[in-house]
């Protein structure tokens, strides 16, 4: 696997693991009652938001993006669906790294 | 004792992540390239797995003894957060050394060295006095 595929995994699991959060997840414990989907995905996405910070810092030393590229994956990353829109932009700026 | 366990396990992988970095950051520091793959396969096959393995085993241990409510947890977390940060960037600057066929000695790993040493001497006392 490349440095580029590996940075697009880890925005598309970061970006997959925030909507189930926010959008399944939060829900069903404020409506519902159940906060058991919360407390799972809770650590789960935090460690997936850790791993994405990390090939994001390791592909921005890489020299693969640059600093605002980052800046806005980091960005992204903050923002319910921003990942999807985000990976989307790394395919076509690493297309030609063998994506 | 499944607490117990994860801790043991936490601590051994810590120990194997902090001193495959420092290795790598080393190495860095060194003018040639000859040693440079095999310290990336090592990163890759030993290090990455290591750090993977602090944060899942913390993870556990921070849910399982009830710690995410303590401040000292989050600030470990946040200090983490940067050691993983300075990992990510030595092994972006192998890649780019090793890619490059760049002979010449990184001069930026003889400031990453003591800051993560740093950085983890404050988490050793966070984690022991729990102060925070």
């Amino acid at each position: 696997m490349t440095s580029a595929q590996e940075l697009r995994y880890a925005a598309i699991a970061e970006a997959v693991t925030l909507v189930v959060l926010i959008c399944i997840a939060v829900p069903l414990k404020h409506l519902a009652g159940m906060p058991q989907l919360v407390s799972v995905m809770g650590p789960v996405h935090g460690a997936i938001f850790l791993l994405f910070l990390w090939v994001l810092v390791r592909s921005w030393a890489e020299g693969l993006i640059d600093g605002i590229g980052a800046t806005r994956l980091f960005v992204g990353a903050m923002i319910p669906f921003g990942g999807f829109v985000n990976e989307r932009w790394l395919r076509r700026q690493t297309a030609g790294e063998a994506s | 004792m499944l607490y117990e366990i994860a801790k043991a396990a936490h601590i051994l992988s810590v120990i194997v992540w902090i001193s495959g970095m420092t290795v790598a950051a080393m190495s860095l520091r060194q003018s040639g390239n000859d040693a440079l793959p095999m310290i990336k396969s090592f990163d890759r096959s030993v290090t990455t797995p290591a750090m993977l393995l602090t944060w899942g085993f913390g993870i556990l241990l921070g849910v399982q003894g009830a710690w995410f409510g303590s401040g000292w947890l989050w600030a470990k977390l946040m200090l983490v957060i940067g050691l993983s940060g300075l990992h990510g960037m030595i092994t972006g600057r192998l890649r780019k050394r090793i890619s490059q066929r760049n002979p010449e000695p990184d001069q930026i790993m003889q400031r990453i060295l003591p800051i993560g040493l740093l950085l983890t001497a404050v988490v050793v006392l966070l984690v022991t006095t729990k102060a925070v």
